[in-house]
């Protein structure tokens, strides 16, 4: 750790490889697109180093590590924002008295290729709020939309998980 | 006598009593494991492992007590009584590796490929008076341990080279005997990580491998199969997963070695050595802390099964691996 | 003043009450909703569960090698040549080969396409666990203190 207590960066890439791998594996959902995610996040990093200041480095990198991957979504897409299907008030059918078991297992490789079917916005979201644990407050300030957007991707990223996970 | 001293006598006469069976280690271990599991102590470890060219060192901070030790580094690591096992990267969540359901088979008696020397007075470890008992293969030195002359605890461990140089070392800075202590703290919950037995008729690994190393256990967690050998002193671990093995993924080695045709990595950790390489569309890494030769001609022994007619669905599996094969 | 019309159903704002994310009163008025309102309830029980599954996915083990690259960035961090591998395709393969594998050799195997990266320090870790048990548990356990890694 250098004298000024701000981190080099390759104490940060020690410190916090294996978060931001998760992080960008759960995103990108392969092993090769999170370890090119990683290396790039890292050069931001670097380059913003001067300019970070004390606070939740996880947070910080989360943030970074979200919009490169949106950035890089949004470049290789040739139509603008993917948007999930509109559908009126409920996501799902109706089913009065049915109960879901709760204790249902679901192997990470499944719940991975789920995530993998989300488009990027929705998928971000659900990152951010249950991998990384933010509030919808953080995850708006990281993907610069309205508190609203979050709620609304997040649970329509979650209801297509639970349908696509049948 | 001090007072310390006392209670050191006090955990000493109850240490004269029999040993439990033994797991086939060289005496001198046996004594010391019984030690590490009945003594309440604490002590600075420092760890040193060749790695290439250069000797490379770390400090641990080891507690224990009430038969749970616990070491602290940039890993934690606990050992609860009754063999379970508990994991913490860097301070974060606990994983349990271990379940004492899981006990593997009792390990060969190492008296038969290795000579241990009667025990002599040996130098100060962390300013304690130890015993000092070497371990031979045939003429070569392979070990001497430094045991404390009052609880029998393992104080340092060396390992050398055929010529010689110190090629591992485990050796207490400090240590404290203190019976009052309690015991080290358990965590409240841990994340389940223990792999799962295997019946070993349902796996065609050799029963031994080359050098002495006998079969002692079968593991399988996700896709990785662990089949655990032993020589009563040294352990060896091979693992196996379905794949291709991506040089480009490899870090520089310590070794490029030959493990039959085909190509093979070693590297070195703090407790030993590894060996990666792939063969019949397998990867396979082999762990161990046995010195590099053992553990090379161990690997070597492990020859491919004599291919059999594959069944109705083997052959599918393979047509539709055949069409689905990136170029490379 | 309510913001809930007797009859529409709550939408997203279930995942915020699961999130804990809407003002106490709100929070109140859902709860009152999903209570008497067995569509709300039911997507509240699905998002749930996709909530739990995502929340219970374990942290991944980056490829060996990751961390030596990552810090020496003259090395090049992945070296992909050809086609992505199509996972939808890989997937039905494993399950065709599901039952093929429940013997498994050591040693023998068809050629396998995929490539695969021994996750090393977990492989040590497994091993360094077996190993320590009926042994020395300094010998065997206290290298695990020290995170496996293969640097410059």
């Amino acid at each position: 750790m250098s004298g000024s207590g701000v981190p080099t960066w390759e104490d940060v890439a020690r410190e916090h490889g294996r978060f931001l791998y998760t992080v960008a594996y759960r995103l990108t959902g392969n092993s090769d697109d999170a370890q090119d995610l990683v290396q790039e996040v890292l050069l931001k990093v670097r380059r913003g180093l001067e300019t970070y200041r004390p606070g939740s480095m996880e947070g910080w990198l989360s943030r970074i590590t979200t919009n490169t991957f949106l950035d890089e979504a949004r470049r290789r897409r040739r139509r603008p924002l993917d948007l999930l299907p509109e559908e009126p008030d409920r996501v799902l059918p109706p089913q009065p008295g049915a109960d879901i078991a709760l204790a249902a297992e679901a192997l990470p490789d499944d719940v991975q290729d789920a995530l993998r079917q989300l488009p990027e916005e929705y998928r971000a979201a659900v990152v951010l709020c249950d991998v990384i644990g933010l509030s919808y407050q953080e995850i708006g300030e990281s993907l610069d939309v309205p508190v609203g957007t979050v709620r609304s991707r997040i649970h329509r990223g979650r209801a297509v998980l639970r349908k696509v996970l049948e | 006598m001090t007072k310390r001293a006392v209670a050191a006598a006090v955990l000493l006469a109850g240490l004269a009593s029999p040993l439990p069976a033994t797991a086939g280690g060289p005496e001198p271990l046996e004594k010391a494991r019984y030690a590490a599991e009945h003594t309440s102590f604490e002590g600075v470890l420092e760890v040193r492992w060749r790695d290439r060219d250069q000797m490379r060192s770390e400090r641990l901070h080891v507690e224990a007590g009430g038969g749970s030790l616990i070491v602290r580094g940039a890993n934690l690591v606990m050992a609860r009584p009754q063999f379970g096992r508990l994991l913490s990267h860097g301070g974060g969540g606990w994983e349990e590796m271990w379940l004492p359901s899981m006990a593997p088979a009792a390990r060969p008696d190492g008296v038969r490929k290795y000579r241990t020397t009667p025990a002599v007075d040996g130098p100060a470890v962390a300013g304690r008076p130890t015993r000092v008992v070497e371990v031979h293969r045939g003429a070569t030195l392979l070990e001497r341990l430094y045991l404390d002359t009052e609880t029998n605890l393992l104080l340092e461990r060396d390992q050398y080279d055929p010529n010689g140089q110190v090629v591992r070392q485990l050796a207490f800075e400090s240590l404290a005997i203190d019976p009052t202590a309690p015991p080290p703290s358990l965590p409240k919950s841990a994340a389940k990580h223990a792999p799962k037995r295997v019946d070993a008729d349902r796996v065609a690994a050799p029963d031994a491998l080359a050098d002495g190393y006998e079969r002692i256990g079968i593991y399988r967690s996700a896709e990785v199969l662990q089949v655990l050998y032993s020589d009563g002193l040294y352990d060896l671990s091979v693992f196996e997963q379905d794949g291709r093995l991506r040089r480009s993924d490899l870090p520089p080695a310590a070794e490029q070695v030959a493990v039959g045709d085909a190509p093979g990595w070693r590297y070195a950790w703090p407790g030993g050595q590894l060996v990666v390489w792939a063969a019949g569309g397998k990867v396979f890494t082999a762990v161990s802390d046995a010195p590099v030769d053992q553990v090379l001609t161990a690997v070597r022994s492990l020859r491919p099964a004599p291919s059999r007619e594959l069944s109705l669905l083997g052959k599918i599996r393979r047509a539709c691996e055949a069409l689905m094969e990136p170029l490379s | 003043m309510s913001s809930f019309d007797a009859g529409a159903h709550l939408g997203d704002a279930l995942s915020a009450l699961l999130d804990d994310e809407l003002p106490v009163a709100q929070a109140a008025q859902a709860r009152a909703h999903v209570a008497e309102c067995p569509t709300c309830a039911h997507e509240l029980a699905a998002v749930t569960q996709a909530r739990a599954w995502v929340r219970a996915l374990p942290p991944v083990e980056p490829p060996f090698g990751f961390y030596a690259r990552m810090l020496d960035d003259r090395l090049p961090v992945t070296a992909a040549v050809g086609p992505r591998f199509d996972l939808r395709r890989r997937a039905a393969v494993a399950a065709l080969g599901a039952a093929a594998a429940a013997v498994t050799v050591l040693g023998i195997g068809s050629p396998a396409a995929r490539p695969v990266s021994p996750t090393v320090p977990r492989l040590v870790e497994a091993h360094a666990t077996s190993a320590s048990v009926g042994a020395d548990l300094l010998s065997k356990l206290a290298p695990m203190g020290v995170p496996v890694s293969f640097g410059r």
